[in-house]
């Protein structure tokens, strides 16, 4: 068995806590989040007959008067950045979000989660430019969910 | 009621009769006046109660309280349940007083009866209690207070630092902590989190106590790691260090792994801290367990040992003691075959005994210098016939000296005459010297006043030679630059452009075909003889001189020629290189008329004949002066 800490970094209501829901096995209250600024979810799975089990920490979302706490994101093996589709200023911030993450983590990887692809229609969906490792996904309708997580980590693993 | 009291009928005049009739009378007549609130009427009732009360209270308040109790418990009560909070501030500053009283009696009782324990007991504990609170500063009690609170670990976790990952945990007896990787990783967020609270607000590095409830956690941070002791209590300061040194023993040994840990839940260094962390936990809670039993009271045969110890202590020392002085004296023996008596007094040994001569009392004391290095108290006899003989020895021996010295003294004397001599003599052979050196230093200054003049006039010579020589330098400048040109001469360095078609017949002009051939040839000599600043001075003019073929008379040859010659001369001159180089100034023309013509196998070659000659002139004056300046 494998551990590896990973992020979910995103600004604020992008969908990043919806997404860990739908995905973990346990979960600590969401009362965290609000108090301390990370709320730790756990999820084991296996990738490409190797055992894993992440230890999720879902950091409270950027505003624009609050930046993200990086002091949660010392030893992270990788992060997730969402963005939230229907807000284009929240898929710009990813750019920003991922330099944060590199800066503290130099050599760890990122994989990027456009959330909330439910309130796309399906014919505009396929107009979407994706760059590389990037997922439409949704929470609400469990759209690449898996795919999202099981990805990161292959991208750890190598 | 008044009216009643008017219209009272009295059957009999027994004072009991008539109060029993009346006090109804004014029960009713006082409860109509408090009911009305009347003034008067209640100044005077509250003036009684109170002293009433007062007074009761004073001499007897169980039974005042026996009789207020079952009216002030329920109006308490009704007040309370209906002003709640009205009622908390009026009790609470007597309540809270009353609790703090009994608090404090109750902290007191404790203490007194930890102190009393002190005193009764008698223990190693104690002993070792009152040892570290004289080295502690901190009083008896507090330490008994802290020992009687000594913890339980219920668990250990030991987590990677920056990612909160759960490397290794172990729990005591049946405790077990649900989803540990997961309390790891929050913990360590909230640790991060009140850290970096706490540097925000104050100078403090690190959180390292968290308690809940009455269990505790206990966070201790180092290298790439931290440990988190979960305890059933707030662990005392020696359980505290208990737990670093034993955190400090499991870095030292683990630092690499643990910096490298990368997740990897089977690694066989996990199992191993597991295991050493679950023995530390056994060892600590061991402990606490045998800590909570009752010190016992030092056992007797404890007590016969100690005392046994104090009396055997002494004779060993003596025995020792004893049996040193004796291998002493078997070696003094042995050595010197002389029997001595050594005993010690205090710090000291004392050596005893008699010598027969002074040679074996010379070769003890070499031998005893050995064996006690440390130095010896000497009483030691020597028979008085041997002392007398050595006196005899010693006066001859003084004697002797004397007259040595005697000898010495005249040598001394001799050899302090002889160096006073010869500081003498070395002094004046000092003073020759110096005079020497200053002859030599006055003999090389001269010298080299004569080679610096012999120098000069060597260079002198050296120019004027040149200067004498300038003739012969010009030629063999000229001869090196025209070589094998047939129309130079050697001989005088001039030049005779015989061949050179310069002029038609009858003309004074010259070709035009033949310029540049005069003006090639005309460079290259000025350059050699006015170009070098050691020539330049001396060339006085450079002449051109201009011939006819023999056709013609005399006179009118002798025109033409100098016509030619004054043509070229005009053509040389305005050369750039002639204004330059100064020639402009020196040139002159002559004419040479139909002289020295051109003759080839007898007969005469008119057009070589029609010609011009160079040739330059020194200045013998310039020379001459220039020779006597530099020989002057």
């Amino acid at each position: 068995m494998i551990r590896k800490k990973i992020l979910l970094l995103g600004d604020f209501h992008v969908g990043k806590t919806s997404l860990i829901r739908r995905y973990v096995d346990n979960a600590f209250s969401d009362d965290y989040l609000t108090t301390i600024g990370v709320k730790i979810s756990k999820k084991a799975l296996t990738v490409d007959a190797m055992d894993y089990e992440l230890l999720i920490w879902d950091i409270e979302g950027a505003t624009p008067v609050k930046k993200i706490p990086t002091r949660y994101f010392a030893g992270a093996a990788g992060a997730i950045l969402v963005a939230d589709l229907t807000r284009p200023e929240t898929i710009e911030g990813l750019s920003e979000h991922a330099l944060r993450f590199h800066a503290v983590n130099p050599k760890s990887v990122c994989v990027r989660a456009y959330n909330k692809v439910d309130l796309i229609p399906e014919e505009s969906r396929k107009e979407i430019e994706l760059p590389p490792d990037t997922f439409l996904t949704s929470a609400k309708d469990n759209i690449n969910v898996v795919r999202l997580f099981e990805t990161l980590v292959r991208r750890i693993a190598s | 009621m008044i009216e009643r009291v008017r219209r009272l009928e009295f059957d009999c005049y027994d004072e009991e009769e008539i109060r029993k009739k009346l006090l109804p009378l004014f029960d009713s007549l006082l409860l109509t006046s408090l009911e009305k609130k009347g003034g008067e009427t209640l100044e005077i009732l509250s003036r009684s109660i109170a002293e009433i009360i007062a007074r009761k209270a004073q001499s007897d308040p169980e039974e005042l309280g026996r009789a207020l109790q079952p009216v002030i418990s329920p109006a308490i009560k009704e007040e309370i349940a209906d002003n709640r909070d009205q009622m908390i501030d009026v009790l609470y500053p007597i309540l809270g007083g009353m609790i703090a009283r009994y608090v404090t009696n109750a902290i007191r009782e404790l203490l007194e009866t930890i102190d009393r324990k002190i005193e009764e007991r008698l223990s190693f504990q104690k002993i070792k209690r009152k040892i570290k609170a004289r080295l502690s500063g901190v009083s008896e009690t507090e330490l008994l207070l802290e020992e009687s609170f000594t913890a339980r670990i219920l668990s250990i976790f030991i987590v990677q630092r920056e990612s909160g990952l759960l490397i290794a945990e172990s729990n005591w007896g049946d405790t077990e902590i649900d989803d540990p990787q997961m309390v790891a990783s929050m913990a360590s967020a909230i640790k991060d989190f009140i850290n970096d609270w706490i540097r925000e607000t104050r100078e403090v590095s690190e959180v390292q106590l968290v308690s809940y409830g009455t269990s505790s956690l206990y966070i201790e941070s180092a290298g790439s790691v931290y440990l988190i002791a979960f305890l059933e209590r707030e662990p005392d300061y020696e359980q505290r260090e208990r737990i670093n040194e034993f955190f400090a023993k499991l870095l030292k040994k683990y630092h690499t792994f643990f910096a490298k840990f990368d997740g990897d839940s089977q690694a066989e260094e996990i199992k191993e801290i597991e295991r050493t962390i679950n023995e530390f936990i056994a060892q600590i809670n061991e402990r606490v367990s045998q800590g909570e039993k009752t010190d016992s009271p030092v056992p007797v045969r404890v007590v016969l040992s100690i005392l046994l110890l104090l009396i055997l202590l002494p004779v060993g020392y003596r025995l020792y003691r004893d049996y040193r002085i004796h291998r002493l004296e078997e070696k003094v023996r042995q050595k010197t075959a002389l029997e001595v008596k050594i005993d010690s007094e205090g710090d000291h040994w004392i050596v005893s005994g008699t010598v027969p001569d002074l040679r074996r009392y010379d070769e003890l004391r070499s031998v005893l210098s050995q064996l006690l290095p440390r130095g010896y108290v000497e009483r030691l006899n020597v028979p008085l016939y041997v002392l007398e003989s050595f006196h005899g020895r010693l006066v001859e021996s003084v004697r002797k000296n004397k007259e040595e010295v005697s000898t010495l003294k005249k040598d001394i004397r001799h050899l302090v005459a002889e160096t006073v001599t010869d500081r003498k003599a070395t002094e004046r052979i000092r003073r020759e010297i110096d005079r020497l050196r200053k002859s030599f230093d006055r003999l090389q200054n001269t010298l080299h006043t004569m080679q610096r003049q012999m120098e000069g006039q060597k260079a002198k010579l050296s120019r004027a030679e040149r200067i004498a020589k300038i003739r012969s330098i010009v030629l063999e400048r000229l001869s090196k630059a025209f070589g094998d040109d047939p129309r130079y001469h050697r001989k005088d360095g001039s030049f005779d452009f015989k061949n050179g078609g310069l002029f038609d017949e009858g003309k004074a002009v010259p070709k035009a075909q033949s310029l540049a051939e005069l003006k090639k040839v005309f460079e290259k000599y000025i350059t050699i003889l006015l170009g070098d600043p050691e020539i330049r001075p001396y060339v006085r003019t450079i002449e051109i001189d201009g011939y006819t073929d023999s056709k013609g008379d005399k006179e009118s040859n002798l025109r033409l020629s100098a016509a030619r010659a004054k043509h070229v001369k005009s053509y040389l001159a305005s050369l750039p290189l002639a204004k330059k180089l100064g020639a402009d100034r020196i040139l002159i023309s002559r004419g040479m008329g139909s002289k020295d013509p051109v003759l080839i196998d007898g007969h005469e070659d008119a057009e070589a004949s029609r010609r011009i000659k160079m040739v330059f002139h020194l200045d013998d004056r310039a020379i001459l002066k220039s020779l006597q300046d530099t020989l002057k």
